[in-house]
């Protein structure tokens, strides 16, 4: 279990790295259409829909080492409130809540994606950038996310059965 | 009201309660709420409405602006532009009533406009005047009540964060409501430094005075360590106000700036940078899970009906627009105590919004004042971000912080009335821009 637990944190912080170096890669881009744009009235025709794409992607692909780092935000002043031993249950099923939904919505994120990628969508810009190529990058980093989110339901498990 | 609606407007309201309550992450509680409120009451696919509402709003080119404003915001606060700007300061400043107090007020005004967060503001500029002030004998509440008050102005002042967020669930122009922050945020910056003033005067012994003595060249030469500040000011919200930037591109510039300053003082090496890059990505990745859930409840509620039936209900009651305010300004306090900026703007934002713009308030205005309700809930106990930032920094408890902020609470909400009474505060300046 301490295993599985140290892979889907390595995991997450191995994808979060991926997304810094994609938001460097953002800067970079957006700076080179600046200079093309006023120095040579050229374009790269892509900066605007790339970024755009890029942070759909850094978003998910970040998302897992945040919530192992305790980032994404949550009301624990009620939780605070109750004696020690409930905090946990309350917790066990707060993060039983979640997980199961994310599932739930990794599900249809998928038939998303399956979608896109059945009708060949794609953005509509001059690139005609097949859409499903964002989209399953990004569903990566929700299958990691909910991965996290399953890590993070165990720990709260051993907590209950340590108390 | 007719009883279905109301049901459902219980329901939904009950189900935030018990998920936020129970400790469940805000942006996946919204996700949950918006999922079971589409599935009782409506005949439409919850799911893959949910996952078309999130490619929708996570796929938006004016949004890329907020990963690169907080990684322009990691790298200054790393870049020793606290030091810079204190040492500016501190000739100019001395010899005023509360002398050197003043720094905290002057030095979050400069850095929020070019930060986009309070708690980044409070933090940059608290680390180094706050163990000074304690040297120099410095009066500690005042000290730390007017870093907590002045720090909040990281989200009035552009770039602004909440700002960003803001705007483009209203649908308003970013760079307007960006420019509609400065007056407001200024005014208020004045009114700190004036009650500052007042009570330096009234008792001295709070700001005891060093016995320095500056000649007006040495303080024209100390202005030079804020050059790269004044650079980095005319690089963002110079492009924007003068329309030759959108406020990406202008974003963009401004990391370059960052960057370039950063590296010139040898703060910044290649560790550092990938550093700031990856807390940049993590604090992207805490507030748009907020947001993809707060957008994909707003439209679960559209598809109900809830925010028409509700404004025209409130409609009916025939409120005058300053009760209006004011009740929507008590209800934000209550929020402001347990809820973070961001969750307060984007679970709000759907009811509140169409009411203000039926009671006759301009949608930038709107922004703005909800801006001050989320600055207001930066130093409101026991949840408040700012408190957290400088309980980090003095290791005193949230109580102690509060009662220190509480007269800067008070003369923000004195500014709150002052932009209901004039609304120009805040739409003067965007006005020039349409032309």
């Amino acid at each position: 279990m301490e295993q599985l637990l140290h892979v889907i944190d390595r995991l997450n912080r191995g994808m979060a790295l991926v997304a810094a170096v994609l938001l460097g890669g953002v800067v970079l881009l957006i700076l080179l259409e600046i200079f093309l744009w006023n120095f040579f009235e050229a374009t790269t025709l892509v900066a605007d829909e790339y970024s755009a794409y890029a942070l759909a992607i850094l978003v998910f692909w970040g998302a897992g080492l945040t919530l192992r780092e305790g980032g994404h935000i949550r009301i624990e002043l009620i939780l605070n409130l109750f004696p020690n031993r409930w905090a946990r249950w309350i917790e066990f099923l707060a993060t039983c809540t979640a997980t199961f939904f994310t599932a739930y919505l990794l599900l249809y994120l998928y038939r998303m994606v399956a979608g896109t990628w059945h009708y060949s969508s794609t953005s509509g810009t001059l690139t005609s950038t097949p859409l499903w190529v964002p989209q399953a990058i990004m569903l990566l980093g929700a299958v990691a996310f909910f991965m996290q989110l399953f890590a993070t339901l165990l720990r709260s498990v051993q907590k209950l059965k340590s108390s | 009201m007719d009883a279905t609606l109301l049901n459902m407007s219980l329901l939904v309201f009950g189900m935030l309660v018990l998920t936020l309550g129970s400790g469940i992450w805000i942006g996946l509680s919204l996700f949950i709420v918006g999922m079971v409120g589409m599935e009782v009451f409506s005949f439409l696919p919850a799911g893959s409405n949910m996952a078309s509402s999130i490619w929708a709003t996570v796929n938006k080119w004016e949004l890329v602006a907020l990963p690169l404003f907080i990684f322009m915001g990691e790298i200054l606060f790393r870049s020793g532009i606290s030091e810079n700007l204190f040492k500016a300061l501190v000739p100019w400043l001395y010899r005023f009533p509360s002398g050197l107090l003043l720094i905290n007020i002057v030095a979050c005004t400069l850095f929020a406009a070019v930060s986009g967060s309070s708690a980044a503001t409070t933090a940059t500029v608290g680390r180094i005047t706050l163990s000074e002030f304690k040297k120099l004998g410095y009066d500690e509440s005042l000290s730390m009540g007017s870093l907590a008050g002045a720090g909040t102005l990281g989200f009035l002042i552009p770039p602004s964060l909440v700002m960003i967020i803001y705007a483009i669930l209203a649908e308003v122009s970013i760079g307007k409501m960006f420019i509609a922050g400065v007056l407001p945020g200024l005014l208020l910056a004045g009114i700190y430094i004036t009650y500052l003033v007042i009570r330096g005067i009234q008792n001295p012994d709070i700001a005891p005075r060093g016995q320095e003595t500056y000649s007006w060249l040495e303080r024209i030469v100390a202005l030079k360590s804020v050059a790269p500040v004044a650079v980095l000011i005319m690089a963002v919200l110079g492009s924007i106000y003068m329309g030759i930037a959108t406020v990406t591109e202008a974003a963009a510039l401004g990391v370059l700036a960052a960057v370039i300053f950063a590296w010139s003082n040898r703060s910044l090496d290649w560790e550092t940078m990938l550093e700031c890059l990856l807390a940049a990505v993590k604090t992207t990745s805490m507030i748009i899970l907020i947001v993809m859930g707060a957008s994909f409840l707003s439209r679960a509620m559209g598809i109900l009906g809830i925010p028409r039936e509700l404004t025209q209900f409130i409609g009916s009651l025939d409120l005058s627009p300053y009760v209006l305010i004011l009740m929507l300004g008590l209800v934000y306090l209550v929020l402001g105590c347990i809820l973070d900026g961001f969750s307060i703007v984007v679970m709000t934002l759907p009811i509140a919004l169409p009411l203000t713009t039926q009671a006759g308030f301009d949608p930038i205005w709107f922004g703005v004042f909800l801006i001050l309700m989320v600055e207001l809930s930066q130093i409101t106990p026991p949840v408040g971000f700012n408190l957290f930032v400088i309980q980090g920094l003095t290791g005193k408890n949230i109580g102690t912080i509060a009662k220190a902020a509480f007269p800067f609470f008070l003369l923000m909400i004195l500014t709150t009335a002052l932009l209901t009474v004039f609304p120009e505060i805040a739409l003067y300046l965007p006005g020039l821009m349409t032309k």
